[in-house]
């Protein structure tokens, strides 16, 4: 099994990369870790005439903390993420999360960018990306942008990227010191894909809810924020919430589907639950702290 | 590799010697590790990064071998399963550990399963028990042979405890 | 798989009669085309690629327009070959009506696909479709229309980005079934405007986001490396 042949190109300079995406007009694909593009390729499902190779670009390596929020080099390998402390210290859920991306193996390779800009429904990056409320910079020969994850994704593996764009950052905005965290998923066996996954951030000041994050994947075309939900517990005291009701709420938001793996209804029904116990959970830890 | 071509000169290192060659861009790091290095005991099983058994060690890493190209290798150390026993033959412990517990069967996922043993076991950060069964999860066993597995894994964890 | 809808157009029908029959401007405005060529007055040849993300393949067609009647429109049909991702072929209506200052394009598309790129599922397909539509009108209303509406992008930095000025395309709601079967890639690619337009089925409706997830699930189904690219990973 061979990939389709294609040019290879390593640049290790943002400006050289965008370059190539520019002069490619399209006919490029960028490659980071490939641990979803290279059975792709092994598949011929992908054909590119140019793989733009951006691991050897130290700039889009490594996480950092600037203004209000920490940075991820779209290159910085996930498990490299991982056993960040930082990481682990400020943005607890994403560690937790990227805990249930793939494998060892393939966190080993795997990168944060290249999970973001797949967009695969069902994974955890996305969906953690638009929960927290990151931001993402897309640069090419044209200038700069930044794109909030929630406007990012426009259906599977469909994102509002331009052919000449490269991701070369993802900033999650800080969250409060000891904010709450929510996360759950099922899947068939570790390192699957979620049939039902949600996961989310709360902060709490004074005994009420300032302020909120939640999406879901596996639960539509692309993660989806729990945007109803988000409202309903702003501005709540913790001790009155109803994880229930607020369940109900964020299931209204998704679009799930039937698929050889589960029904759109046991999605609602698993994610109902889950989304009530997750909820229930942490704000029973949270009042007994 | 500034500019964009189909065809590289690659030398890495591989079980600690010099290897180099011409190559086709496409070319996976699998392939060229059995075919031009000549290391067979990279086996290549699915080729689409499910089954792990094609898993080598690059740069002290377990990878799997069919979703890295041999052009990305450049310039590293690979590690395949045939460089993981000493030069006189003396076993790895994580070779030892899944001879002494019957840990495989037809052979087939074992280079891979070893490999990830190895990165784990030898990498500078301690690894518990739970964390190198979190990571069989990397590795399908067509011959029932996870009971196996699991006890060398115990072995292995009650080895480096002692 | 049938599917119909309307656009308008902020120019007069002369003028987008000739831009449906230009080559240059139906080249500028599919997505992915590398080539179109008139090999006669009513026949093109069509090169062009789509992808999915990381997923794509390139496809060679022959388009041929039949029923001509300008500036009101035509039938426009074609079939295009994407080597082992598929075939398709397929047939547009497209009517242009004068609307005010604008014109009102309507097209109905009666379309098959066939090899590989069938298992993907319709629906997938469907959403790079409505994908694609978006672009080409954008891009068609842009060449042909001329306006100066800013794009919808979420333009943090406007000083950076070359801002595109962007024509008054305003689609126009029509209850549409949405497909269940294939979508016509190669077609889309080789027939332009029809095509592509017939692509955009009823955008507001919920349904069809349902449909796309859909899609996305038949294409897991299909493809055993699919499935495998889900398992290990989406991880790159």
């Amino acid at each position: 099994m061979k990939p389709a042949p294609f040019d290879y190109v390593a640049p290790t300079t943002i400006q050289q990369a965008c370059q190539v995406l520019s002069d490619a007009g399209g006919g490029a694909t960028v490659l980071a870790g490939g641990q979803t593009l290279m059975p792709l390729l092994n598949l011929r499902m992908s054909q590119p005439f140019i793989l733009l190779d951006i691991n050897k670009i130290e700039a889009l390596k490594g996480i950092s903390r600037c203004q209000g929020a920490i940075r991820i080099g779209p290159v910085t390998r996930q498990c490299e993420a991982l056993a960040n402390s930082e990481l682990a210290r400020e943005l607890p859920v994403l560690v937790q999360a990227l805990s249930h991306v793939g494998h060892h193996q393939t966190r080993n390779r795997g990168t944060i960018g290249g999970s973001v800009a797949l967009g695969e429904p069902a994974a955890e990056m996305p969906a953690t990306a638009v929960a927290l409320g990151a931001v993402i910079e897309a640069r090419s020969v044209r200038g700069s942008r930044r794109i909030p994850a929630r406007e990012f994704y426009l259906g599977p593996y469909m994102n509002v990227l331009e052919p000449d764009e490269l991701i070369i950052s993802i900033e999650y905005p800080d969250w409060p010191q000891g904010h709450v965290t929510l996360f759950r998923e099922v899947a068939q066996r570790p390192g699957d894909f979620a049939l039902v996954g949600m996961v989310g951030a709360l902060a709490v000041e004074g005994g009420k809810i300032a302020r909120a994050g939640i999406a879901w994947f596996g639960m539509g075309a692309t993660p989806i924020a729990a945007v109803q939900a988000e409202q309903a517990l702003l501005g709540q005291s913790i001790d009155g919430i109803d994880p229930q009701a607020i369940a109900e709420l964020a299931v209204a938001d998704t679009a799930p589907f039937d698929d050889h793996h589960a029904s759109a209804d046991y999605r609602r029904t698993v994610g109902r639950r889950i989304f009530a116990r997750t909820l229930g959970e942490a704000l029973n830890i949270r009042k007994a702290a | 590799m500034s500019e964009p071509q189909s065809e590289f000169r690659v030398e890495m290192t591989i079980n600690g010697r010099p290897k180099a060659a011409n190559i086709e861009a496409r070319k996976s790091l699998g392939d060229f590790l059995r075919d031009d290095a000549g290391y067979t005991g990279v086996h290549l099983g699915c080729e689409h990064g499910v089954c792990g058994a094609c898993t080598v060690i690059v740069d002290g890493k377990a990878v799997r071998s069919c979703l890295m190209l041999a052009v990305q290798a450049v310039g590293c150390q690979v590690t395949t399963v045939e460089g993981i026993a000493e030069a006189d033959g003396t076993f790895h412990p994580v070779q030892t550990a899944m001879r002494e517990e019957h840990a495989l069967q037809c052979g087939f996922c074992t280079p891979g399963i070893v490999c990830t043993l190895v990165a784990l076991t030898d990498g500078e950060q301690e690894t518990t028990e739970e964390q190198l069964l979190a990571a069989m999860s990397g590795h399908i066993c067509r011959c029932t042979g996870y009971q196996g597995i699991r006890r060398a894994i115990s072995r292995l964890a009650a080895g480096a405890a002692a | 798989m049938e599917m119909a809808g309307e656009r308008r157009i902020a120019a007069a029908p002369q003028r987008v009669w000739d831009a449906l029959n230009d080559p240059d401007i139906l080249r500028q405005c599919i997505p992915g085309c590398q080539s179109l060529e008139k090999e006669a007055d009513d026949r093109f040849i069509a090169v062009a690629e789509i992808k999915i993300g990381p997923i794509g393949a390139r496809f060679k067609g022959a388009v041929a327009l039949t029923e001509l009647d300008p500036p009101n429109g035509y039938t426009i049909s074609g079939q295009g070959n994407g080597g082992v991702a598929g075939n398709a072929k397929g047939t547009a209506k497209v009517r242009l009506s004068a609307d005010g200052a604008g014109t009102l394009l309507a097209y109905t598309v009666d379309a098959q696909v066939g090899g590989r790129m069938a298992q993907l599922g319709g629906p997938l397909i469907d959403a790079t479709a409505r994908n694609m539509a978006d672009k080409f009108f954008t891009n068609f209303g842009e060449v042909v229309g001329g306006g100066a509406v800013a794009a919808g992008h979420a333009v943090a930095e406007p000083s950076l980005t070359a801002p595109k000025p962007v024509a008054q395309v305003a689609p126009v709601p029509v209850p549409l079934m949405p497909s269940s079967q294939g979508f016509p890639w190669a077609w889309a690619i080789a027939l332009g405007v029809a095509i592509v337009g017939g692509f955009l089925l009823g955008r507001s409706s919920a349904a069809e986001w349902w449909v796309i997830a859909m899609g996305l699930l038949a294409l897991v189904s299909a493809g055993a490396g699919f499935e495998s690219g889900r398992r290990s990973g989406g991880r790159s």
